[in-house]
């Protein structure tokens, strides 16, 4: 069993790319990955990995079925679902903010309820319980800007990574909530049978992305 | 796995498991009745989850479809002696979409406990995880050595987060709480170890003596590497590990915790502890400890997958004699196969086809 292949789901995208860019360099490596094609599985013999594009909100699910031993998966994806699983490593890629913004010149009126549009519905309302505001949170799955444009909500929360979005469409960005970026997950119950093995990846992956950050 | 009464492979471990608890004296706890409502609400702490599927009796009582098992015997306990007893039931919690019928089997040993008791108990459930199949771990910790410590440099908020960081293996997160919290490097990286250490028990009991800081934190590493003590006695060669990340469960467990694992199901299929606080809770003296097997995980197991409908699938013509037939069956049923007779072969999974010819069983390989 432990020279059965390591299951690596990876998020489709920029994102997948960058992070196995990084795998690559710490020894990880499956030229194949790159190569344009519509294949989804992707196999290197001698690494004993094989590597697999998701739907980037679909790795965690992926990984907490087992299905996936190992994934790449944001930050945001994990508090926002809370599956069951370990988070490994914290890749410094694919860094944002999840952020509050609303129309230029908005005040928040206390005595009324804050229309709230998201696609992260969970930290949404942990954010304003927090807080103690009242909110109506209203979930979208995309183009959540158009949201307090057309009076569909009075703020968004959504993660924000150059703001060019937000200004783009007259909005500002008011608070950040929290930092997100990129993190290494693995199934629990792989993790122990695959200790060895995934922790030689983990302090491996860690070794690459100090370099990154030195470089950077 | 093949066995002889053709069960299925969760049907079949609980058969095995109920002869096991039994060989070691536990007594068999059997559950006919609804309990009311109120047992579960007023617990509702020690529940997994406080979603409970209720109904209203005859006698117009609100009753409830139980979520556990440990609350009933745990209750009916009457503070006499030591109670050894096992169970395999059926119990209902929320699913994905909606409640579900889950089979569970367990043991729970309550009263004086001691090292020696514990032992057993842990024994019982690396033989547990024995007759799943032989691709096993049971991983043990103490929730009072991990908590000892978060809880000398930590307020209760920030203990919280840091066992909550740690129940997921997350060091950056844990790095980032003792930061804020102004822990020294040294504690931190206590707290780091705990999260990425895991191994053989006896190799961990060796790396917890330098992680020790106050006298709680040796008061339970001590219980913990006598309990492994007795355990080795048991089973020498028995995959026991430690992993100190498991102390998230606090509210429930008070001492040893231990969680089992089979090779091929992404879950944990056995999980138990001590849990002291729920005797206390319920107005009683004394220590508990048990475990439950999630049997209803084992259906997902490959074995499974690859299941038959039957042994032979004999196919009938109408112009088959049907005492011919009648015949043939009680034949290979005498043989110990099943079988399944049907005019055509759809959607049947068999291991080998076979049908009359001229009145003469004829199976074909």
């Amino acid at each position: 069993m432990s020279d059965r292949y390591l299951n690596i789901a990876l998020p489709k995208g920029r994102l997948g790319e960058k992070a196995y860019g990084l795998l690559a360099k710490a020894g990880y490596e499956c030229p194949s990955v790159l190569e344009e094609s519509r294949k989804l599985i992707f196999e290197d013999e001698g690494n004993k990995v094989r590597y697999f594009w998701v739907k980037p909100s679909d790795v965690a699910v992926y990984v907490e079925r087992g299905s996936a031993d190992m994934g790449i998966v944001g930050s945001d994806t994990i508090l926002e679902t809370e599956p069951s699983i370990y988070e490994l490593l914290d890749l410094n890629i694919g860094k944002c903010t999840m952020s509050v913004a609303g129309p230029k010149g908005f005040t928040d009126d206390r005595s009324r309820v804050l229309r709230v549009a998201t696609k992260y519905p969970n930290i949404t309302r942990d954010y304003y319980d927090g807080l103690g505001r009242d909110i109506d949170v209203i979930k979208l799955n995309g183009s959540i800007e158009l949201a307090p444009i057309l009076a569909l909500s009075d703020v968004i929360v959504d993660i924000v990574e150059t703001g060019n979005t937000l200004r783009e469409n007259g909005l500002i960005k008011y608070t950040d909530i929290m930092d997100i970026s990129a993190r290494l997950i693995s199934n629990k119950v792989s993790y122990k049978f695959l200790y060895g093995r995934m922790t030689e990846l983990m302090k491996a992956l860690e070794n690459v992305v100090k370099e990154e950050a030195l470089k950077a | 796995m093949e066995n002889a009464q053709n069960l299925r492979k969760d049907e079949y471990i609980q058969l095995k498991l109920r002869e096991l608890y039994r060989q070691y004296g536990y007594l068999p706890y059997r559950m006919g009745r609804f309990e009311e409502y109120e047992l579960y609400m007023r617990n509702r702490n020690f529940l997994r989850s406080d979603r409970i599927l209720t109904f209203t009796d005859t006698d117009g009582k609100l009753r409830a479809m139980k979520p556990d098992i440990t609350l009933s015997i745990v209750r009916d306990y009457d503070g006499a002696g030591l109670q050894k007893l096992c169970y395999s039931e059926s119990v209902f919690r929320p699913g994905n979409s909606g409640f579900r019928q889950i089979e569970q089997s367990g043991l729970e040993c309550i009263g004086k406990l001691d090292p020696y008791l514990e032992g057993e108990v842990l024994m019982l459930a690396v033989k547990s995880l024995k007759t799943i199949g032989e691709g096993y771990l049971l991983d043990i910790s103490h929730v009072g050595f991990v908590s000892a410590l978060a809880d000398q440099y930590l307020d209760s908020i920030f203990s919280m987060d840091i066992l909550k960081e740690l129940a997921r293996k997350n060091a950056d997160g844990i790095r980032k709480i003792c930061a804020e919290a102004s822990i020294d490097k040294e504690i931190t990286d206590i707290f780091i170890r705990m999260s990425e250490s895991y191994g053989p028990a006896e190799e961990m009991l060796d790396i917890m003596k330098d992680m020790v800081r106050n006298s709680d934190m040796e008061k339970a590493l001590k219980e913990l590497s006598d309990t492994v003590k007795i355990l080795r006695e048991f089973e020498p060669d028995g995959k026991i590990m430690i992993d100190l990340s498991m102390a998230d469960d606090r509210n429930y467990y008070s001492g040893l915790i231990f969680r089992g694992m089979t090779e091929g199901v992404p879950e944990y299929v056995l999980s138990g502890g001590r849990y002291d606080n729920l005797l206390k809770r319920m107005g009683k003296e004394g220590n508990a400890i048990g475990f439950a097997v999630y049997l209803d995980l084992l259906g997902d197991m490959d074995e499974s997958r690859d299941r038959k409908d039957c042994d032979i699938l004999l196919i009938r013509k109408d112009t088959d004699d049907p005492k011919d037939i009648v015949k043939a069956v009680d034949e290979l049923i005498a043989k110990g196969m099943s079988v399944r007779v049907e005019k055509e072969q759809e959607r049947i999974r068999y291991r080998k086809k076979a049908e009359l010819k001229d009145g003469v069983l004829k199976i074909y390989e």
